[in-house]
């Protein structure tokens, strides 16, 4: 017998040879299907939302880098001149420059100005008797448009977002009542699968980080500058003695140099978060933030330094989401806001050379130095937002980062901060997570 | 509704229509899936997931060839890719087996003439041999695949795959004739 008469008699015997199926076999089917549409429709929406969501970032992102670099240099020309060379030794007009507004004005130096700038440092081609130039290119000008964009922008994209955010919620509870089914893309393979990897609803996470800023801040101006905010003090009762002697000086002499520097934040962090759906947690805890900030006042015949140190504990809370999963890497997105207080203060200031007293006598140098403890009068409220990776390194224990920025509201302190004039910090988030 | 209107309306992932196309081709499937496995249980999930790409591939079923022989492909492409993934499993039945098929060669007749077997017991016959034997028997009887092509799909060198299937004959050749000798005994 050959292998084609096997064959014709094996095919012949079975062709259309039919065995029962399961009875309940199309229920099971027909519930894959459901569970495998639902499935890909979650998909698709979660790289919906996590393409949104990398745009608006990337977008949010190239705003605030173009219009506020990270280390924003910035010089004033302080066209505030006396008409009179010897008026600046008046008591009169001493007076009269003690209460000038606070002269951190803020124009960025751009090449058509550089004449003006010159110019201007020159007393024999100063203007005389104006009072300072505050351009719209200066930082508060460029906050302000930016933050009313800003506002008109979230408040259209909140109303937008809505009915999407809900359509989201539906379809996600929709399938969790489903079982979960693998998707092979190259063989487009449905495999039914009564494994669960998603985490359960009230899963708990213990987090450790620390956190650094991106952005630092550095202004320079040659009018006198101080860590005390004026604003602060609605009466302007009060101007440091020395920035008194600076500001008299540099009416006379045009050569000051004022440089205020703030230190990229630093934090550390202890966390809990909580899963309240399958892929939203939300997460609390306890943030230390440690603070610097100096300023120095320099001319050719004075320097006052100052310097901050300002520790803050803050408790944040935020809304963390899983976008999408690649593997064992989790991508999520996150926004929340944290409420801190300093808890610590010291500020120091350093004095060098004449006093507005002996300005006269060149000959007659002094030193000083004052340390007092300082606090903040009021807590200072943020928010955030922010994208970051989670994967895990051991067990249950995940190493995740975390790129973000935070918006910090005035608090109208006394003391300036990093918070008070970037308002924008940009940080980077790096810990490590365990699930219980 | 004939097979092109189901397909049309499965194209549509039309639930009703797909119930029905479930119900026409689920028995002649079950079939082939158990054939292939040999266990009822592997045949079910064969089935199922069998189903499942079925409806989620439609699409791609052109309308030009049988359907029946489109979707024939599709449980035996998901038979084989079940049979590479247990391969490791069956490597020590298919050595106990091949001392088993050395032993009973000299034993069987030349005859695999299965004309009055009825179909059910050719079907255990095909399940009840081992693994590798069953999946190049099928593959070189019902898919008319030549020892060449087989032995790309398994991964084994075309002797192994003539030697298996020398061996399933020889196997079946046993069988068959334990079933006549039975019948005519039965006869008498």
């Amino acid at each position: 017998m050959s292998d084609n008469d096997i064959r014709k008699g094996f095919q012949s015997k079975l062709s259309g040879f039919e065995i029962p199926a399961p009875p309940d076999g199309w229920e099971s089917v027909e519930r894959s299907l459901n569970a495998a549409e639902a499935a890909r429709k979650a998909l698709r929406r979660r790289w919906y939302a996590g393409s949104v969501a990398a745009v608006l970032i990337l977008l949010v992102g190239s705003i605030l880098f173009i219009q506020n670099p990270m280390e924003q240099t910035e010089t004033v020309v302080s066209e505030m001149v006396s008409a009179s060379p010897s008026a600046g030794s008046t008591p009169d007009h001493e007076t009269k420059m003690a209460t000038t507004p606070e002269s951190v004005p803020g124009p960025v130096v751009r090449p058509a100005e550089a004449g003006s700038l010159l110019a201007a440092r020159n007393p024999g081609k100063a203007r005389a008797g104006k009072q300072p130039v505050v351009r719209s290119s200066s930082p508060a000008g460029m906050l302000a448009a930016w933050m009313e964009r800003e506002k008109l922008q979230s408040e259209d994209v909140v109303k937008a977002a809505k009915p999407e955010e809900e359509a989201i919620d539906q379809e996600e509870e929709e399938l969790r009542q489903e079982e979960t089914i693998t998707v092979q893309r190259n063989d487009e393979i449905l495999l039914a699968d009564a494994r669960d990897a998603r985490r359960s609803r009230g899963t708990l996470l213990l987090a450790v980080n620390g956190r650094g800023g991106l952005t630092g801040y550095q202004q320079t101006v040659n009018s006198p500058m101080t860590l005390r905010s004026l604003s602060a003090l609605p009466d302007n009762k009060y101007m440091p003695e020395a920035n008194k002697g600076m500001q008299v000086q540099s009416n006379d002499v045009t050569n000051n140099v004022s440089e205020m520097e703030h230190d990229q934040p630093v934090s550390f962090g202890i966390t809990v978060s909580k899963y309240l759906l399958d892929d939203l947690s939300i997460e609390t805890g306890l943030v230390y933030s440690y603070l610097h900030s100096k300023t120095r006042n320099i001319n050719n015949n004075f320097k006052v330094m100052e310097e901050q140190k300002l520790h803050y504990l803050g408790i944040p809370l935020n809304v963390n989401y899983n976008l999408i999963s690649l593997g064992q890497l989790n991508v999520y997105a996150s926004v929340g806001g944290m409420i801190e207080k300093d808890v610590s203060g010291e500020f120091r200031k350093m004095k060098e050379g004449q006093t507005a007293a002996n300005f006269n006598n060149a000959s007659e140098g002094s030193e000083e130095q004052e340390i007092t403890k300082i606090s903040q009068h009021n807590p200072q409220i943020s928010v955030n937002a922010g994208v970051g990776l989670s994967y895990p390194i051991y067990d249950r224990l995940r190493l995740y980062g975390k790129v973000g920025g935070a918006y910090y509201f005035d608090a109208k302190n006394e003391y300036k901060t990093i918070y008070s004039d970037r308002k924008i910090v940009m940080d980077l988030n790096v810990g490590l997570r365990y699930e219980f | 509704m004939d097979d092109s209107q189901l397909v049309i309306a499965c194209k549509k992932q039309d639930r009703d229509a797909q119930k029905l196309l479930y119900e026409r081709y689920a028995p002649m499937m079950m079939a082939v899936c158990l054939r292939y496995s040999g266990e009822e249980e592997t045949a079910r999930d064969l089935l199922h997931d069998g189903f499942i790409r079925v409806f989620t591939q439609i699409g791609s079923f052109s309308g030009k060839g049988s359907f029946e022989g489109w979707l024939r492909r599709i449980f035996v492409n998901l038979a084989l890719e079940n049979y590479r993934k247990e391969k490791q499993k069956y490597r020590f039945m298919e050595e106990y087996s091949y001392i088993n098929a050395d032993e009973s060669e000299t034993q069987a007749d030349n005859s695999l003439d299965i004309e009055n077997i009825p179909e059910a017991e050719v079907l255990d016959m095909i399940r009840n041999l081992p693994p590798g034997y069953r999946t190049v028997f099928n593959m070189y009887i019902f898919e008319e695949m030549s020892h060449k092509e087989i032995a790309q799909v398994l991964g084994i060198n075309e002797a192994a795959s003539r030697s298996q299937f020398y061996r399933a004959k020889n196997m079946l050749r046993k069988k068959i004739s334990a079933i006549l000798h039975h019948n005519q005994r039965q006869l008498q």
